[in-house]
């Protein structure tokens, strides 16, 4: 947790020191007067000071027996990596393919290859899924889904 | 108006058929999510709260609150029968719980819980009707110092209750104060942290955000660590009615956990996590047997069951009166609120009585339909817990797909969306809290307009915070809070020092 500690105050220093350097180059004000670089600067010092005290806290504390551990247990990691690459691509395709393809798509990924289920269960739930969530949410709450290239 | 007239006044409007029929779709749906874990109500009222633009407002606001009490009740489901807690809120209803459902005392176990949040929720309800007006009276008479010392103390509370590192809580509130200065400045309309990308100008959405931190970083953290693998009691659930000794045993319990909690609740920051642990040690203090506890007894299911839903109608007071919210779900429809065109705060009664008695009274009603829910229907919910997890997680996904594409019908939205979700799974598992971001998040943009106007009025001098006695009390109190561990982290290391001393002068 401590090596975990430590790159966090990083990562969170940068992003400070970002924000500090970028509101300079808004107009900061004065007391009587903040602008809108004001609170920004501000708010940025105070992360950056944050961020030191992570670092010196991950240093005094001696709780390194909690294991943190980032993509594990019995094959299921790539699980993560699949889903989040799926979402993504369905973030960039809505709009292009459509609703309904995209979801069809999304859906047959996820139940098939992360959920692991047989095949025709996985055909089954895809499309009963696609159609009631395009009938509820398309015809019934009337919210506009991207229709897409085909016109779906 | 009299309270008698509010009152009357709140079920004319919430028992318009359609009115009803809002509140018991929310009811069912918190129920259902309640039960179902990897999935609460933040996200899930970030993934219907587009749905709800076509809606009146006030039905709108009725449904989501049904959602979130709804899911008090269903959070405990879970705890009893699987072990694993459905909400936040229900963790410590395990203990007892689940101890009680494997010495077949199941039924009485969900009976007591249930019965519990009924006499909990509405008394949270009748003292929200009664404390809420005088209290927006008083809020009408404060001014931006007020309000940023409110809203600062409000944000500390939620950094000092964190469960995990209060310095982390305390980074996570300021980067959620960063992301809301992203766009346009509110006051001079200046760009900021736009870097030229036009969607950007609007600032990133909180809902997005919301759902990605809550839904789609769960559903993460879920698949990788256990499938949702869940151990379901088989046993058959009889005698939900608890007998006369167990209802002896837990008069008091539900007695001092609804006041207890709703109190609790009322702080921002608290609501039913807070309530349900405060009541429990609270149970353990006052019992004859505390040894008890932990091997099923009935007052630790009673009392934390009926905290957190007395918490829950608590949280509504900062929000109705103030305009602030106390916890993420009640950012949520301060959001909500503001989306429909309304101002959260204590001109909402004056100015929209239909909404802000109608959702009141809309909680009387929404806890008798959760009583029949959740008792009778018991068998319903425990085959819903059934669903294995493999089908449950695309369907979460594909909820929150669609309910962050809707909100501006943008990839945008759906993109910031995925990006938190990985965001909030990371958070996850170096234990970063989600809350304390999406609270600075909301509360940003209020807190900056606040101190310019303070500063403005004072001249540039930040002693305004300090010469006005309500501010005064406010930051007074934040600053104690904030300074509390470090005093305590002191303190302990005198002692352990006074420990180490040679003891042989």
């Amino acid at each position: 947790m401590k090596y975990y500690n430590r790159i966090c105050s990083i990562l969170f220093l940068v992003l400070a020191l970002i924000v500090i350097w970028q509101s300079f180059l808004m107009p900061i004000g004065r007391l009587g007067k903040p602008g809108p670089g004001f609170l920004p600067l501000g708010v940025g010092l105070i992360l950056a000071l944050l961020s030191a005290f992570l670092w010196i806290e991950a240093g005094l504390r001696k709780s390194a027996l909690v294991q943190v551990q980032f993509l594990i247990g019995e094959g299921r990691w790539p699980g993560v990596l699949l889903t989040v690459g799926s979402l993504l691509a369905y973030a960039l395709l809505m709009e292009f393919l459509g609703f309904i393809i995209c979801t069809l798509l999304l859906l047959f990924f996820l139940f098939r290859f992360v959920g692991n289920q047989q095949w025709g269960l996985v055909l089954t739930e895809t499309i009963l899924v696609t159609l009631l969530t395009h009938l509820i949410f398309k015809v019934g709450l009337k919210v506009q889904l991207p229709v897409g290239l085909f016109r779906l | 108006m009299g309270y008698l007239d509010s009152i009357l006044y709140g079920f004319s409007i919430c028992l318009q058929p359609i009115n009803l029929f809002y509140c018991f779709v929310g009811v069912f749906v918190g129920t259902l999510i309640g039960v179902l874990p990897g999935i609460g109500p933040v996200a899930t009222i970030s993934m219907l709260l587009p749905a709800t633009f076509k809606m009146s407002p006030v039905g709108a606001t009725i449904m989501l609150a049904g959602i979130y009490y709804g899911a008090m009740y269903g959070g405990s489901t879970t705890s009893i029968l699987v072990n694993i807690p459905g909400e936040a809120s229900s963790v410590i209803t395990c203990l007892d719980g689940y101890q009680m459902a494997r010495r077949g005392r199941a039924g009485p176990a969900l009976g007591i819980s249930a019965f519990g949040s009924f006499i909990a929720g509405t008394f949270a309800v009748v003292a929200l009707t009664f404390l809420a007006p005088p209290l927006a009276a008083v809020a009408l008479q404060f001014g931006p110092p007020e309000y940023f010392s409110l809203m600062v103390l409000g944000l500390t509370l939620v950094i000092y209750l964190a469960h995990g590192s209060m310095l982390k809580a305390l980074m996570m509130a300021c980067l959620g104060l960063l992301l809301s200065f992203v766009g346009l400045d509110n006051i001079s309309g200046y760009e900021r942290f736009t870097y030229g990308i036009a969607t950007l100008e609007d600032g990133i959405g909180f809902v997005p955000v919301a759902m990605g931190i809550f839904g789609i970083g769960e559903v993460l953290y879920n698949i990788e660590e256990s499938m949702g693998k869940r151990d379901i009691l088989q046993a058959k659930i009889s005698h939900l009615l608890p007998n006369l000794k167990e209802w002896k045993d837990s008069a008091m319990p539900i007695i001092r956990g609804s006041l207890f909690g709703f109190f609790l609740g009322v702080l921002p920051g608290g609501g039913g996590v807070l309530s349900s642990f405060a009541s429990y040690a609270m149970e353990k203090r006052f019992s004859k047997h505390p040894e008890q506890f932990g091997q099923g007894a009935i007052e630790g299911v009673a009392g934390p069951e009926s905290a957190n839903n007395a918490g829950a109608g608590g949280q509504f007071i900062p929000l109705l009166t103030l305009g602030i919210p106390g916890n993420p779900v009640m950012a949520l429809m301060l959001g909500a609120l503001l989306i429909y065109g309304l101002q959260p705060g204590p001109l909402l009664m004056i100015r929209n009585p239909d909404l802000f008695w109608g959702v009141i009274v809309s909680m009387y009603i929404g806890n008798i339909m959760l009583l029949i829910l959740n008792l009778p229907l018991i068998g319903l919910w425990v085959r819903v817990l059934r669903v294995p997890y493999p089908i449950l997680f695309p369907l979460i996904l594909l909820f929150c797909l669609i309910g962050a594409y809707s909100i501006n019908n943008n990839k945008f939205d759906v993109l910031i969306m995925v990006i938190f979700g990985v965001i909030g799974y990371l958070m996850k598992k170096v234990r970063f809290e989600g809350a304390p971001l999406l609270l600075g998040m909301v509360l940003g943009l209020m807190m900056e307009d606040a101190l310019r106007q303070s500063l403005i009025m004072s001249g540039g001098s930040f002693l305004i915070f300090l010469n006005r006695p309500i501010s005064a009390g406010f930051i007074v109190t934040a600053i104690i809070l904030l300074a509390l561990p470090a005093i305590r982290w002191v303190a302990g290391r005198k002692m352990r020092l006074a420990a180490e001393l040679p003891r042989d002068e």
